[in-house]
């Protein structure tokens, strides 16, 4: 009997696998259902004719290649990429800036916890509440910018309702909302640069701005590749804060492509191409992230 | 260890057991006392007959309800208790009050959960849904007896009768008579030669700007041209074409040039801003004064006019009237609708069915139906109600008796599908705002319609 237990008793090594395996079953459940069967049901539905409802009819690729002939297809593409890029570039750029502030070495240490949580402030917001808040911040009539353009001699500008107005209001309030984040990940990596580094820089005699491109920039590479990569795939489908700042105007110029997947979705039941269009947006931002990556690791090799 | 861990599991199973006993204690005893205490109302009788089962107390029922609107919501609880007292048996619930409606609806019907009682329109997906049979007929039920045949008709379709409106909307336009006054103008414009001269004046003469509407929603945003096009229209014959060949998508918004050149002349005195308004935002304008007269439909009455009468701090001094778009000497047209309807859903559970379509009667009988009227101060359809069981507000009361004495056009959303409404009030914002000719919008309208109509 004893010799039959001890057949089966499990060897360290083993252990340590079923452990692992224990402790990743959680998470790949929880993947599986909330992650992997929505994205496989999603390009499952993109193949059929549907309304949530009726009958599933399939028809093909056609969702695929009826998508550039609907209403403002292209103009909303466009939105999507300028607003993307917008946000992913004055994101990282202002986030960095905040973190230099911000950071110990710095010399600007003017009530430094108050200043970190003050621009931490708004990611703990929601994005719909962020955005309503520019909202009425940006109106035309009593809004507090116009308000403050005013007080300077400056004429009111209408901020909801200009083309290439309202995307820079746009990219403004989210800017503001993902600041924040940006910034304590910057913080987090300038923290870790080897002071010696620093102090060696100081006896060769460089100056602030040479020890910033030359030691600072290239040792924060893992950082901005970070917070390339997750700004840019959030601006990519953000839905909530673009709609409630603009509702996608003026025209399609600041709608963008994750406001007509609900609108597909939720106002018109087509759930076929609201999927083609969901599956289409994954593969961009997947090939774009793909990039980022190899571009940014590259980077970060050199280094 | 191992005998207290038994003794543990043992203890949490009883303990479980006794829980679990207690509950269903609780669940049946109240039924009991409420059937057996309460009065038996007139409906419960006839409930009980036609539900076959005679003299046994009817089972509790769960109803869920998803008819609660914000400008109602504070009156719900009136409406429960009235409704529970009469029905004890059936507890109502309400469902998705502070939610988008359509969105609400597309998530149960995903989930195959449907409350029994629903806000029901024109929209896309209420159609969707009766051609797939989730939807009640109501043809025949005591709910729709006292609603006149006009408004029957609007919730009508593929011969399925699916819902009973609320009551009726029409556009208005409310006036602050004090800055008219200031702009000379003593008595509201009463054509669209006069209604421009008006805008002129104001705008040469005070600091308010002329002519507001709150586009940030759909319907409003189409009112603006909707009634310029309603007054184009020569006939009740010619409305008619126009609304079927709306629905068909054979309708021409070019062949009416008249539209384009009136609203070019109305534009310069749109408020910068309008076509991103929102009614909230549109009527705290009229409060603190940055505009003079407001579009909007008759639901916003009541606070325009309050509005209006805090900017000026005199009495009266806001007014409501039909918006004066017609040409000189001729008729007045307006555009008027239903307002959103209560349905029914098709539920498996016959007891559940039941109870809503008592709930829906109920809801209709005059007394009941006031709460919801009373609360909103719209228009009431039913014609049953006396004038002594309708409050409307003071501003709009005239308006009321004289809304079937003009001709007017259906409201758009009444006939458009989703994607023209978004497309036509895209096209149409970028108009009001000076980003595109009214000209191009009517191009890009017609080739929408022709493209998305039911």
């Amino acid at each position: 009997m004893k010799e039959h237990l001890s057949k089966h008793k499990l060897t360290w090594g083993q252990k340590k696998q079923l452990t692992g395996v224990l402790f990743l079953l959680p998470l790949s459940a929880f993947l599986a259902v909330f992650i992997v069967y929505p994205l496989a049901s999603v390009i499952f539905y993109s193949f059929f004719d549907w309304n949530g409802m009726s009958q599933m009819n399939f028809v093909g690729a056609d969702n695929y290649r009826l998508l550039p002939s609907t209403e403002g297809f292209w103009d909303m593409a466009k939105a999507t990429v300028i607003y993307a890029a917008g946000v992913t570039g004055l994101v990282v750029l202002c986030g960095f800036l905040v973190a230099l502030a911000l950071d110990k070495r710095g010399k600007w240490r003017i009530n430094r916890t108050v200043l970190r949580f003050f621009w931490f402030f708004p990611c703990l917001l929601s994005g719909a509440i962020v955005g309503i808040i520019w909202r009425i911040m940006f109106n035309y009539n009593g809004g507090l910018v116009n308000f403050l353009l005013n007080q300077m001699g400056i004429k009111s500008v209408n901020w909801l309702e200009t083309y290439g107005v309202t995307m820079a209001a746009v990219v403004i309030a989210s800017v503001w909302g993902q600041i924040g984040m940006c910034a304590i990940i910057f913080l987090a990596g300038l923290q870790n640069i080897p002071t010696d580094m620093l102090e060696a820089a100081d006896l060769d005699g460089a100056s602030e701005l040479q020890k910033k491109a030359m030691i600072v920039i290239p040792l924060m590479a893992p950082s901005i590749t970070i917070n390339v990569i997750t700004t840019s795939i959030a601006a990519f489908k953000a839905y909530e804060l673009p709609y409630t700042v603009s509702k996608g105007l003026p025209g399609y110029s600041t709608r963008i492509l994750t406001q007509r997947i609900y609108f597909y979705s939720f106002n018109t039941n087509k759930y076929g191409i609201a999927s083609a269009m969901s599956v289409l947006l994954v593969v961009v931002i997947t090939l774009i992230s793909l990039l980022q990556l190899f571009v940014l690791k590259k980077r970060e090799d050199i280094y | 260890m191992k005998k207290t861990r038994r003794l543990m599991a043992l203890l949490l199973s009883a303990a479980v057991m006794c829980a679990s006993g207690g509950c269903a204690g609780k669940s049946t005893d109240p039924k009991a006392d409420q059937t057996s205490g309460a009065a038996p109302a007139e409906g419960a009788g006839q409930s009980q007959a036609e539900g076959g089962a005679g003299s046994q107390a009817p089972e509790e029922v769960v109803l869920e309800v998803q008819i609660v609107d914000t400008n109602w919501a504070d009156a719900w609880n009136h409406m429960k208790e009235s409704f529970e007292s009469q029905y004890p048996w059936i507890t109502l619930e309400s469902v998705g009050a502070q939610q988008n409606i359509d969105s609400f609806i597309s998530a149960r019907v995903a989930a195959q959960d449907l409350p029994a009682v629903i806000k029901i329109s024109s929209a896309d997906i209420y159609l969707n849904m009766i051609d797939e049979g989730y939807v009640r007929d109501l043809s025949g039920m005591e709910c729709v007896a006292n609603v006149p045949d006009r408004f029957r008709e609007a919730f009508t379709y593929n011969g399925v009768e699916y819902g009973v409106t609320q009551g009726a909307s029409f556009s208005a336009l409310y006036l602050n008579m004090e800055a008219l006054r200031e702009a000379g103008w003593d008595n509201p414009p009463s054509d669209w030669n006069q209604f421009i001269q008006c805008c002129k004046d104001i705008k040469e003469k005070t600091d308010y700007a002329p002519f507001l509407f709150n586009g940030d929603h759909a319907t409003i945003c189409y009112m603006v041209y909707e009634l310029l096009l309603a007054n184009c229209l020569g006939s009740q014959e010619e409305a008619a074409a126009y609304q079927e060949a709306l629905t068909n998508g054979t309708f021409d918004f070019s062949a009416y040039p008249d539209i384009c050149r009136k609203m070019n002349e109305l534009i310069p005195y749109i408020m910068e801003g309008s076509a991103s308004t929102a009614q909230d935002d549109a009527v705290a304008i009229m409060a603190d004064g940055g505009a003079a007269m407001l579009l909007g439909g008759n639901w916003v009455s009541a606070s325009a006019l309050e509005a209006i009468e805090s900017c000026t701090g005199v009495e009266n001094s806001g007014l409501a009237i039909f918006p004066p778009f017609n040409d000189p000497g001729k008729p007045l047209w307006i555009s008027t609708s239903t307002e959103v309807g209560f349905g029914l859903t098709k539920q498996d559970d016959p007891k559940v069915s039941e109870a809503a379509e008592l709930f829906l009667n109920w809801v209709f009988e005059p007394e009941n139906f006031k709460i919801i009227q009373n609360a909103r101060g719209t228009v009431p359809v039913l014609t049953n109600m006396t004038s002594e069981q309708i409050v409307l507000p003071e501003g709009i009361k005239g308006l009321v008796g004289e809304v079937s004495s003009h001709n007017s056009v259906m409201m758009g959303y009444n006939f458009y599908t989703a994607e023209f409404k978004d497309g036509a009030c895209t096209a149409l914002r970028d108009v009001y705002s000076g980003n595109a000719s009214i000209e191009d919008a009517v191009k890009s309208m017609t080739q929408l319609l022709s493209q998305y109509h039911y």
